[in-house]
């Protein structure tokens, strides 16, 4: 095998590798840090709670889409 | 989704500062089959957010019925079908009795309100706290 061979050989494990990397972290992103909770209507009173406890603070109310 | 990475960019504009966020995901496009994933979720990785899943668009329903009496909603008034993309700004001391409250600006969408939002959250934490 050539010394050149053997570099094209590096080079592709390498690509490989880094490939199969990326591939694995998409497939298993970091766990979030703070819970996803569920909002129901029969809960509303839990989060309106919620948001008054903050009270002494400035609050963001968000509305997004997931996607 | 690129409104919760801009929105955490404010935040990190502001550390340290008496900031909390409600960020409620809610199906309304064709994609969204089920929550956010962990991903979408890590874009708001500020430990002020507290993030919720929606599934029935509960508070959509809510501030949809509320903008007949709330300016700031005032522009979702003509949508039958959700109030989303929006991020509300509540200044210390208000409390929600009765309805969804009446915020003192409401940006939609997210991303082309930026300017304004980073401007009524600087007043609103220079604002004392409430009572």
């Amino acid at each position: 095998m050539t010394q050149r061979l053997q570099t094209l050989v590096v080079v592709l494990l390498v690509a490989v590798a880094a490939i199969a990397t990326l591939v694995v972290v998409r497939a298993f992103p970091p766990a979030s840090k703070r819970p996803l909770r569920t909002l129901e209507a029969a809960r509303m009173a839990d989060f309106e709670a919620r948001f008054d406890a903050a009270r002494d603070s400035t609050r963001l109310l968000l509305l997004l889409s997931p996607t | 989704m690129r409104g919760a990475s801009a929105l955490q960019g404010l935040l990190t504009e502001l550390p340290d500062r008496p900031v909390r966020v409600l960020a409620v995901w809610e199906p309304v496009l064709p994609t969204d089959k089920g929550p956010p994933t962990a991903r979408v979720l890590s874009r708001l990785e500020d430990p002020r957010v507290e993030q919720y899943w929606d599934p029935g668009r509960v508070l959509s329903g809510r501030i949809l019925a509320a903008a007949h009496r709330v300016p700031a909603f005032a522009l979702f008034s003509g949508q039958l079908d959700a109030a989303w993309d929006l991020a509300a700004v509540y200044p210390p001391g208000v409390r929600w009795q009765g309805g969804v409250p009446t915020p003192v600006y409401c940006g939609n969408p997210v991303v082309g309100s930026l300017d304004s939002l980073r401007a009524h959250l600087a007043v609103a934490v220079a604002l004392p706290s409430g009572p």
